[in-house]
């Protein structure tokens, strides 16, 4: 039975290709759907795992995350210096550490911060923790080895920035793999940051207003006429001093990542500092609105892709049905012979639900090839791992379709079946 | 004691105002060889329908060794013809893609869940037999005559008591037409078979070709013998 | 109130049927996971539980358990209420209040456990959507205080090994 299946799939080949390729492509539609919205959802989760709370200033809530966890570079608004003193001496509070940002280096953002937020994301796995307002610690995907020197890019390459004259940074430590987009980051003191934006906004303080003379976030564009001496080693090279963090009057921060000590810590430092002066978001909240988002999308490309996947199985079944028509002969002939029924119904159930059903694993593989090729995209354009995969809820989707499949199938067995030989031979 | 006992038969299709086949009665006897002949669209391939229990007759009896066929299921003339009649018919049925051995062997194949190894050497002995050397070639490869040839012997597998031919050699030119026509008579005889041949074609209706076959003429419906 | 009674080592694969099976068994799974699709799910008998059933009387102590609760510890309960926003974005558990969650559900007192709050503990982490939202949680009744090795969380009462659906 199965030699004479595979004879006449032979005899077919091309046909059989034909629909083995659009079962496999429909299917892979909805597989890829499937798989690469719940790849943005644990990429994007755990990526934001080890950050408990973000506070910053009043503003988008959406924005600060994105800033601060996923370091995707915009202007914040910035809440005054004090914010972070009264965080370090809170008893709720595990650590917390100021992010500054604005200056990159070779395409990777420098962030500035403070050693709690190295520690609190596993630490070093080689050399140290930086102790001079000249040393950097490296994400553990930069590029980079401990020892090499650089010269941070204030503003970005593209919008025409420019390399802080006389800084040299160079790297002590590199950090531990995060799988998050601190990976490809350049980890600076916060100080450092303060410093080299307070030197240079005064060159042109008289022209911005007293605003930017306090704006480490990068809002001082670089200007083409504009000449950044700033500061000469001698003033970088010089230990950290933990008690400029704690100062009330420490310069403005745009975002501060803080870790409670407790679960129910962290519902109460959220609820405090949820106020005119200070924003409190949990990350995962904030990303729980976007799942929300993201599985409206997922139901209406679903329903796209049912919608496909049942015309593909209507027009399979108007093929099929017209390729049992033709070989009524052949089938009536079988019959003739001394098949029986049952022996007819098998061969043409098993010769399409063998079609249908190699469609169908190949599209799973298509579909999860491409959630694979795409998730790499936007794993390679955000610094986000994409972790692709099946999980146990995926099987009875899949064997639905596989269920459908053999209903399909049993169509054009049941019209075989049901056939007189004798007509068919006439 | 004839072997198949014919009774009464009489097919008739909507929208025909006269039965397209009536036969008042017709027996044969074990081993017995007969020739139905007469021009198209006389009933012929209606009649050996009726005979090989593809068609069953609405009115009248059509049994072979008591087997009434009309009283069995679809399924169960399905059993009895696999059983018991070897079918030969002019575009020969093969399957493309399978070889000459598979194909003496599908209908038997499909009938089991394990085939007889002494099913295997028999159709190789058959195919011996029609001169088909290179059984495992592709059936698509053959020439016509070897085709008809693999028929027959596939007609043949399962020792039927029956054996009917559909006028076996019309698709076949004159030296491939003998031969399949000796074939079929000779193995006919050494199995000691009924059989049945529906054709025109005069290497069969011919008295000198013919032997001692019967010769049966159907014309319009109603049989008439010489 | 009738309460169902069943062993505690059945009830927890006796719910999910299909899908235990299918990890279980993988390939032989997806036949299991055909047959099973035309079976009912079988029903759970949970019984419903409210945040106002939760504590008996304030006492000395602090909050002592009221004795329904005591008597459901290791049956099944429903519990409805609203999912407090997750600390994690992937979490086998999440935090059900009685109340809508823009109000902080740890800071109506300054009990590290507040009497309107149980800690849903799932089979599995996973992502959520339904912050906020009215949903029903449905799992067994465990009482009494346990840290989470994994986050070090202190909860007094929970459900664990739940399910919840929006209601």
């Amino acid at each position: 039975m199965l030699r004479f299946i595979a004879a006449d799939l032979r005899r077919h080949l091309a046909g059989v290709l034909a629909i083995l390729a659009i079962v496999a492509l429909a299917t892979a539609l909805g597989v890829a759907v499937t798989l690469q919205e719940r790849t943005l959802r644990l990429g994007s989760a755990r990526a934001a795992d080890a950050f408990d709370l973000v506070i910053g200033a009043p503003g988008a809530e959406t924005q600060l995350v994105l800033s601060s966890v996923f370091l995707q570079a915009a202007p914040l608004p910035l809440m005054r210096g004090s914010v972070l003193a009264g965080l370090l001496a809170d008893p709720r509070v595990a650590w917390a550490a100021p992010i500054g940002f604005g200056d990159e280096v070779e395409g990777l953002p420098i962030v500035g911060t403070s050693p709690a937020l190295i520690a609190g994301l596993g630490g070093v796995t080689e050399g140290s923790v930086f102790a001079r307002l000249d040393e950097a610690v490296i994400g553990a995907a930069v590029p980079f080895r401990i020892g090499d020197r650089f010269r941070p890019m204030h503003g970005h390459a593209s919008e025409g920035g420019e390399v802080h004259a006389g800084v040299s940074c160079e790297v002590v430590g590199r950090l531990k793999p995060t799988g998050t987009p601190w990976d490809r980051a350049v980890l600076v003191p916060i100080e450092a940051v303060w410093r080299l934006h307070a030197h240079a906004a005064t060159e042109h303080a008289q022209k911005d207003g007293p605003q930017a003379a306090h704006d480490p976030a990068g809002h001082d564009e670089a200007r083409p006429d504009e000449v950044a001496h700033g500061a000469g080693d001698p003033a970088f090279h010089v230990p950290l001093d933990p008690a400029a963090l704690a100062d009330p009057g420490a310069p403005g921060l745009p975002a501060i990542l803080v870790k409670p000590r407790s679960v129910a810590d962290a519902y109460r430092l959220r609820q405090s500092y949820r106020g005119e002066t200070t924003l409190a978001v949990f990350p995962a909240e904030v990303l729980t609105r976007l799942y929300g988002v993201l599985g409206d999308a997922r139901l209406v490309l679903g329903a796209v892709a049912y919608g496909a996947q049942a015309l593909v199985g209507a027009a399979i079944l108007i093929a099929i049905l017209v390729h049992v028509l033709q070989r009524r002969r052949q089938i009536g002939a079988l019959r003739a012979f001394g098949a029986p029924r049952l022996a007819v119904l098998a061969i043409v159930w098993g010769e399409v639900f063998l079609v249908l059903g190699l469609g169908l694993l190949a599209g799973i593989g298509l579909g999860y090839v491409a959630a694979q090729v795409l998730s790499s995209h936007v794993a390679g354009a955000t610094g986000v791992p994409m972790p692709v995969g099946f999980v146990r809820e995926d099987v009875l989707p899949l064997a639905g379709l596989l269920l459908a499949g053999a209903l399909i199938a049993l169509v054009p067995a049941v019209l075989a079946y049901r056939q007189s030989p004798a007509a068919a031979l006439r | 004691m004839p072997v198949l006992d014919l009774r009464d038969v009489e097919i008739c299709f909507p929208g025909l105002d006269r039965p397209a086949l009536a036969v008042p009665g017709l027996a044969l006897a074990e081993g017995e060889h007969a020739v139905l002949t007469g021009p198209s669209g006389a009933g012929k391939t209606t009649f050996l329908n009726l005979l090989s229990g593809l068609e069953r007759t609405a009115r009248g009896r059509v049994a072979w060794d008591g087997v009434d066929l009309g009283a069995l299921s679809e399924s169960g003339r399905d059993r009895w013809r696999a059983a018991h009649v070897g079918l030969v018919m002019q575009d020969f049925h093969l399957f493309p893609g399978l070889s000459a051995l598979e194909n003496v062997l599908l209908p038997q194949r499909l009938r089991r869940f394990r085939l007889p190894v002494a099913l295997e050497s028999e159709a190789a002995r058959l195919l011996g037999r029609v001169g088909i050397l290179r059984t495992e070639q592709d059936v698509a490869t053959l020439s016509r005559g070897q085709m008809q040839r693999v028929a027959v012997a596939r007609a043949l597998l399962a020792r039927p008591g029956i054996i009917v031919a559909d006028e076996p050699t019309a698709s076949l030119d004159e030296a491939s037409g003998a031969a399949v026509a000796e074939l079929l008579t000779g193995l006919a005889r050494e199995a000691g078979a009924t059989l049945i041949v529906a054709s025109h074609d005069p290497l069969f209706t011919r008295p000198a070709s013919r032997g001692f076959a019967r010769l049966l003429r159907l014309e319009a419906g109603s049989l008439a013998e010489d | 109130m009738k309460v169902y009674r069943e062993d505690k080592s059945v009830s927890g694969s006796a719910r999910h049927p299909s899908r235990r099976i299918v990890l279980r068994h993988g390939a032989v799974g997806l036949a299991a996971a055909l047959a099973l699709s035309f079976r009912p799910a079988p029903a759970r008998a949970a019984t419903p539980l409210g945040f106002g059933d939760l504590y008996g009387s304030v006492g000395v102590l602090g909050l002592t358990f009221s004795d329904k609760v005591k008597a459901l510890d290791g049956q099944e309960v429903v519990m409805r209420g609203f999912m407090a926003p997750p600390l994690k974005a992937e979490a086998d558990f999440f935090v059900l209040t009685e109340i809508p969650m823009s109000i902080c559900p740890f800071c109506s007192s300054d009990a590290d456990w507040p009497d309107n709050i149980v800690v849903v503990y799932l089979e599995r982490a996973q992502t959520f959507e339904q912050v906020n939202r009215m949903i029903e949680a449905t799992g067994r009744l465990q009482v009494g205080s346990w840290t989470d090795p994994k986050t070090g969380f202190l909860s007094r009462l929970r459900i664990v090994d739940a399910g919840f659906a929006r209601a």
